[in-house]
């Protein structure tokens, strides 16, 4: 089971958490991920200027955008199968 | 112990005065309620009746007894003969902190007293004369829950010239008011929605000045509101002491500050993902505390929710940090703010208008909301 947690303090909150929550929602309803990947939410993790910050498992990515998730997602869901 | 007062009422149909005239007075040890009901309506009504609640609640504000207070307006107001001079009615009701009471009424309909299960009954009174007027008084003891309402006769007239011949009366008021207190919870609603019957009643034409108000007898109900982390960090433990030894709900509004307190407690913040609203962020849980929300954005947005209403109950039905903040804080009525100073550089980068970003403008700003409503509000900085 994978983890991403998504940061919803203020600054990432603004930058579009919410809408990035509601994208991941969505792929993992669409793939039917919803046994392998779990989502949370984490607090403000002090890169507010670098924010969205996501947490994928252990790895922390900076500068997430409701743009780039889906990419990002696939990247990294794909990265340990392959 | 602590009195809530609510006072609601609307004029004459077409008459832009308000005839019925109400003051509140705080005293050391008490809270004293005068009502007033000028005869007719208008200019003249609002007048006499101004004048006579001005003049009782300053001689009571001055520490003059209440008995003398009371002689000394019997004997100078003026007398209707066959209407030709001005008169105006009068209720005082007077409730100490421990719960004593003292109700004066002079021409006023019957106050109604409720228990704490929300059953309405009248209130023993002992007449006596005072100059040519009658002068009925009541002392007793309040307890915890317990209310009183002051009417003026628009009250139980409602209905004259509208739906009923002679008007509700003093025991369909009651049946109405049983049926609203078992609806809500605080006494602002249930003045509002007592009036808003009494208005039907007359069709919304009401046909004389109709007044309420009521004294709550209750427990003091407070509230800590944690936001934003101390500038000094050497503070952090005095400030979540100072949080967690409040007797009253806690609120900590800001992630750092909750990641501070779940330190200094050593205890588990848990983040929800749940958002109830795609404006404001998720709230969270932390054993101790009764509500943890986001900081700027939520306390922004919670502003907005009391700016908007008038007791909690008007709230919207949403479960929202905003609107869950707002409503602890309306329930409340002596609110405690421990804020800290220190910046936070991300919220610069925002470029947010800057009585959104800075927290200082923002604690203002509520603060001010809070205190037209009534409630005691105090602040300390870290
Ligand atoms: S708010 Fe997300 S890192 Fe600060």
């Amino acid at each position: 089971m994978k983890k991403i947690l998504i940061c919803v303090g203020s600054s990432c909150h603004l930058k579009g958490a919410y809408e990035i929550v509601e994208i991941l929602k969505k792929i993992i309803n669409e793939e039917e991920l919803d046994t392998e990947i779990e989502l949370g939410a984490s607090f403000c993790q002090g890169k507010c200027t670098e924010g969205v910050i996501l947490k994928f498992d252990q790895e922390m990515i900076s500068n997430v955008s409701p743009e780039n998730i889906e990419e990002l997602f696939y990247r990294e869901f794909n990265k340990g199968v392959s | 112990m602590f009195v809530e007062t609510s006072v609601s009422r609307i004029s004459k149909y077409n008459e832009e005065l308000c005839g019925d005239n109400v003051e509140i007075v705080e005293t050391e040890d008490s809270k004293i309620i005068v009502l007033s009901d000028g005869l007719g309506s208008g200019v003249k009504a609002n007048i006499l009746s101004t004048l006579t609640t001005k003049i009782a609640s300053r001689l009571l504000e001055k520490g003059i007894p209440l008995e003398e207070v009371v002689d000394t307006i019997t004997n100078t107001l003026p007398v209707c003969k066959e209407r030709q001079l001005a008169y105006s009615t009068l209720s005082i009701l007077q409730i100490f902190n421990d719960g004593r009471a003292y109700l004066v009424e002079i021409d006023n309909p019957d106050s109604f007293f409720i228990d704490s299960k929300g059953n309405i009954s009248k209130i023993e009174t002992k007449k006596r004369r005072v100059g040519d007027k009658e002068v009925r008084e009541a002392r007793f003891q309040l307890k915890n829950n317990e209310m009183i309402m002051l009417i003026s006769d628009g009250v139980t007239h409602a209905g004259v010239g509208g739906l009923l011949n002679f008007g509700l009366g003093w025991d369909g008021i009651a049946e109405h008011f049983e049926r609203i207190i078992s609806k809500y919870q605080s006494s602002n609603k249930f003045a509002e929605e007592l009036i808003e019957v009494c208005n039907a009643y007359y069709c919304m034409e009401p046909g004389d000045d109709t007044t309420t108000v009521i004294a709550y007898f209750r427990e003091e109900r407070e509230l800590t509101l944690f936001s934003g982390p101390p500038k000094n960090i050497d503070k952090d433990k005095e400030v979540v002491d100072k949080l967690i030894s409040k007797s009253g709900k806690r609120v900590i509004a800001g992630g750092t500050s909750a990641q501070i307190v779940a330190r200094e407690l050593d205890e588990e913040l848990e983040v929800s993902l749940l958002y109830h609203d795609p404006e404001i962020p998720p709230t969270s849980r932390l054993d101790g505390v009764d509500l943890v929300t986001e900081g700027l954005l939520t306390l922004n947005k919670t502003v907005e929710r009391l700016k908007n209403v008038s007791c909690q109950e008007d709230l919207p039905k949403q479960r929202d940090g905003a609107t869950e903040l707002a409503r602890l804080l309306l329930e409340s009525d002596s609110i405690n703010m421990l804020i800290g100073k220190k910046i936070n550089p991300a919220h610069q980068s925002l470029r947010l208008p800057e009585n959104m970003a800075i927290r200082k403008q923002i604690i203002k700003r509520l603060v001010d909301c809070l205190k037209e409503k009534g409630k005691k509000v105090t602040i300390e900085w870290f």
